[in-house]
């Protein structure tokens, strides 16, 4: 059993094109629309969504120079985060239904109608044979499906994981969105809900070590508690200290903190005063407005976007603890060590 | 050394059973439960039966027993979300837990599509954008529901990958538990079949119009059906702790894909989730005593399923004794799972496999034994369920007796 889980790549789509150079990321959402093929066999086998993730994925791949086994490799596994999923596929479903009955269904658009279809669809055309499943809540998706990516890798069930952020706004989402009030939002300096997919390679330390690959940064310590019932801001404090605690901070090496920037900003920043007093806090930022919120993949979209920009050498490492939170779902942190500092050089 | 993780609760709601005992007792009644569904109209339908919960049965076992927990349901929550609750209520209290001693844990819930977009693609459909069917649409409402009602503090998950979700969700919450995130979690499925579901079922012409009939030559399907199953899991040491009384040990999981097709399974992806659940358990194959399988009754699902078992148990029909308890339930879709993993430890506990009473010619392409006249009595002391989800996904479970 592998005690050290590191991510070895990293891509992301979001509409801005976050970067147009480094290695990780490639061309914006509408550039890899504009680029798909749409035979009649592809329309058949994928959705735009999981034509999507099948791009970012094997960009993802391309990344951290893995090679898939010829055949299906059950040593890579896939895991996706998200908060709508597939709804626009499901709400084709249920339009045919109402307005043709239950006759003009097609069987496979159905068939394409699950949460987890993005990531079957990709592990077909890949030949991705490990473990495939899909987390469905809110912003702390990404983070749940890192920490079963994780937990994966470390009871030794494959070798690598690919954690996949995806989230498509459409007409359904948008007006679900808008009917819960998170549209148009609160405050103008929010960063915009928006779509957007990532890929992150995590492997067992030994495995990258062996293939020669260099990690961008080891995935130390994960922490989710539910807030829907309980004091928020406790458990945010509580999330933040679990997550702290398997980062080795001192004096000379404290956490700098990337608070989540939804919109509990209050409650967030009142939790991290409490765990400020009691543990050493570097810098604290909030993910730039630019990067936008993907909803269920906004963590995923964030460590893609942070840890992107080139190879970290193993040995200048610093803890960086990421937050996500949603009032309705989890507390969620992630616990990072890398040489990445900041999105700031990744602006457009 | 690893601290086992053990069953310690477990609760059902199903079309013809409210509570995990009630559940046995139709399991080993065998009667197969068919009725034109109490939530819409399939007149229009190929086949027009199903095994569909009736939510006023659910209200009125939720609401007199648990009136103060139902209540904190929210006024949005999707129909699903009272099923799971209740369910979770069976199970916390068969663990002998009460709500202080529940708040801390954590939840874990498969779910096929989960929450109630229809009813808010209708609303816009008619403009009527209510926020009552807004907060219900998305997939995890009832996760969100369920938590919110029953208090928890611990990781709250909501896992959509098919009829594997609620078998994922079991995995998510062993390792929640394997990790220290909880000391207890709950962990199970819930779910609501909607007319779409039964017409995308019908346009692929898998579901029998006359019962499910897996593993036998003349199968010709499943049997929708939905409802709630959930089993409380936690730490041996924890249970020890509380004087808790484990029913079973949740020995290993295992999951895989195909690789393969949308909706065609192969029989390698099941085979290496098995293969991955036993080497988890640290156990061989021949330690298995009886696999709950999938079995829909789809006459692909039985026919790849029965080859994985054979590659992997082969193919002298000795051992394991094998069903589908789907012939009595029909099909949970993103909740089979978890209503297999009760009936696995109901299996061990009772030392009984219920019968398929549907099946009258077992297909002999298909070489496992079956359990067909009445309960058979077994001396398990391993159990596996199986299940396998569109797309190829695969998950394994291993559960053993104490």
């Amino acid at each position: 059993m592998s005690s050290h889980v590191v991510i070895t790549g990293v891509a992301a789509i979001t509409p801005r094109n976050a970067a147009e150079t480094a290695p990780g990321r490639i061309e914006g959402i509408a550039a890899a629309d504009a680029g798909q093929p749409a035979s009649r066999s592809e329309h058949n086998r994928h959705t735009r969504l999981s034509r999507l993730t099948l791009a970012v994925v094997r960009a993802c791949l391309s990344d951290a120079e893995l090679r898939l086994e010829a055949g299906p490799d059950a040593t890579v596994g896939l895991v996706g985060a998200s908060s709508y999923g597939c709804v626009d596929t499901t709400d084709g479903i249920f339009r045919t239904m109402r307005e043709k009955g239950p006759a003009a269904i097609d069987a496979v658009e159905f068939a394409k109608a699950t949460h987890v279809f993005p990531l079957t669809a990709t592990a077909t055309e890949l030949g991705i044979a490990g473990p495939v499943t899909a987390f469905v809540s809110s912003a702390s998706a990404s983070v749940e499906a890192l920490a079963f990516a994780r937990d994966l890798i470390q009871a030794g069930q494959c070798g690598a994981m690919l954690v996949v952020g995806f989230e498509e706004i459409t007409e359904v989402v948008a007006r679900n969105l808008a009917a819960r009030g998170l549209l148009p939002l609160p405050s103008p300096v929010t960063p915009r809900i928006g779509e957007g997919m990532a890929a992150i390679l995590l492997e067992s330390a030994e495995a990258a070590a062996a293939r020669g690959a260099l990690a961008r940064a080891e995935l130390r310590t994960i922490a989710i508690r539910c807030l829907t019932a309980a004091d928020p801001i406790d458990q945010i404090e509580r999330t933040m200290h679990r997550a702290l605690d398997g980062l080795e901070l001192s004096t000379s090496s404290p956490a700098s903190i990337i608070l989540s920037g939804d919109v509990a900003a209050g409650v967030e920043r009142e939790a991290l005063r409490r765990v400020a007093a009691r543990r050493p806090i570097g810098d604290v930022r909030t993910p730039p407005c630019w990067l936008g919120n993907q909803l269920g993949a906004s963590m995923a979209v964030r460590l893609a976007t942070l840890l992107d920009g080139g190879r970290v050498p193993s040995d200048a490492r610093a803890p960086i603890l990421l937050n996500a939170i949603d009032t309705r779902g989890n507390a969620a942190a992630v616990g990072i060590l890398t040489a990445a500092r900041g999105f700031e050089e990744r602006a457009p | 050394m690893t601290d086992s993780i053990v069953v310690t609760g477990l609760g059902v709601v199903t079309a013809a059973a409210i509570g995990a005992g009630a559940f046995w007792q139709h399991l080993l009644a065998g009667e197969p439960y068919l009725a034109a569904p109490p939530t819409f109209d399939a007149e229009g339908f190929r086949s027009k039966r199903a095994a569909i919960v009736d939510p006023t049965k659910v209200a009125a076992a939720l609401r007199p027993g648990h009136p103060e927990i139902a209540a904190r349901l929210p006024v949005w929550a999707p129909p699903c979300a009272s099923y799971g609750l209740l369910a979770a209520l069976d199970a916390l209290g068969s663990a002998g837990l009460d709500a202080p001693s529940w708040r801390p844990a954590g939840i874990s819930i498969g779910t096929t599509s989960g929450g109630a977009m229809d009813e808010f693609s209708a609303a816009c459909s008619s403009e009527l954008t209510l926020p009552v069917f807004a907060d219900a649409a998305p997939a995890h409402s009832a996760m969100t529901a369920i938590a919110t009602a029953l208090a928890l503090e611990g990781p709250a998950s909501s896992i959509s990958s098919a009829c594997t979700s609620s078998a994922m969700s079991i995995m998510n919450a062993a390792f929640r538990l394997r990790a220290h995130d909880a000391d207890i979690m709950l962990a199970g499925g819930c779910d609501q079949v909607r007319s779409a579901d039964f017409g995308g079922f019908n346009a692929l012409r898998a579901m029998a119009p006359d019962g499910c009939r897996a593993f036998d030559a003349h199968r010709r399907g499943m049997v929708m059906a939905d409802g709630a199953a959930f089993l409380v899991l936690e730490r041996e040491s924890h249970a020890c702790r509380r004087s808790a009384r484990p029913l079973a040990r949740l020995k290993g999981i295992g999951a895989a894909s195909d690789a393969y097709h949308l909706t065609a399974p192969h029989p390698d992806g099941l085979l290496r989730a098995m293969r991955t659940a036993l080497a988890d358990a640290g156990l061989d194959a021949g330690a298995i005593d009886y696999v709950n399988c999938h079995g829909t009754g789809t006459p692909a699902n039985d026919k790849a399923e029965a080859q994985a078992m054979a590659c992997l148990f082969g193919r002298d029909g000795g051992r394991p004794l094998v069903s589908s308890t789907k012939t009595t339930t029909g099909h949970l879709l993103g909740t089979a799972g978890a209503l297999e993993a009760a009936v696995a430890v109901l299996v061990l506990t009772h030392g009984v496999v219920p019968p398929m009473t549907t099946v009258t010619t077992p297909d002999p392409e298909l070489v496992q034994p079956l359990p067909l006249g009445g309960p058979h009595p077994v001396q398990a002391r391993h159990v596996m369920s199986n299940s396998l989800g569109f797309g190829g996904t695969n998950a394994s479970l291993v559960f053993a007796s104490l």
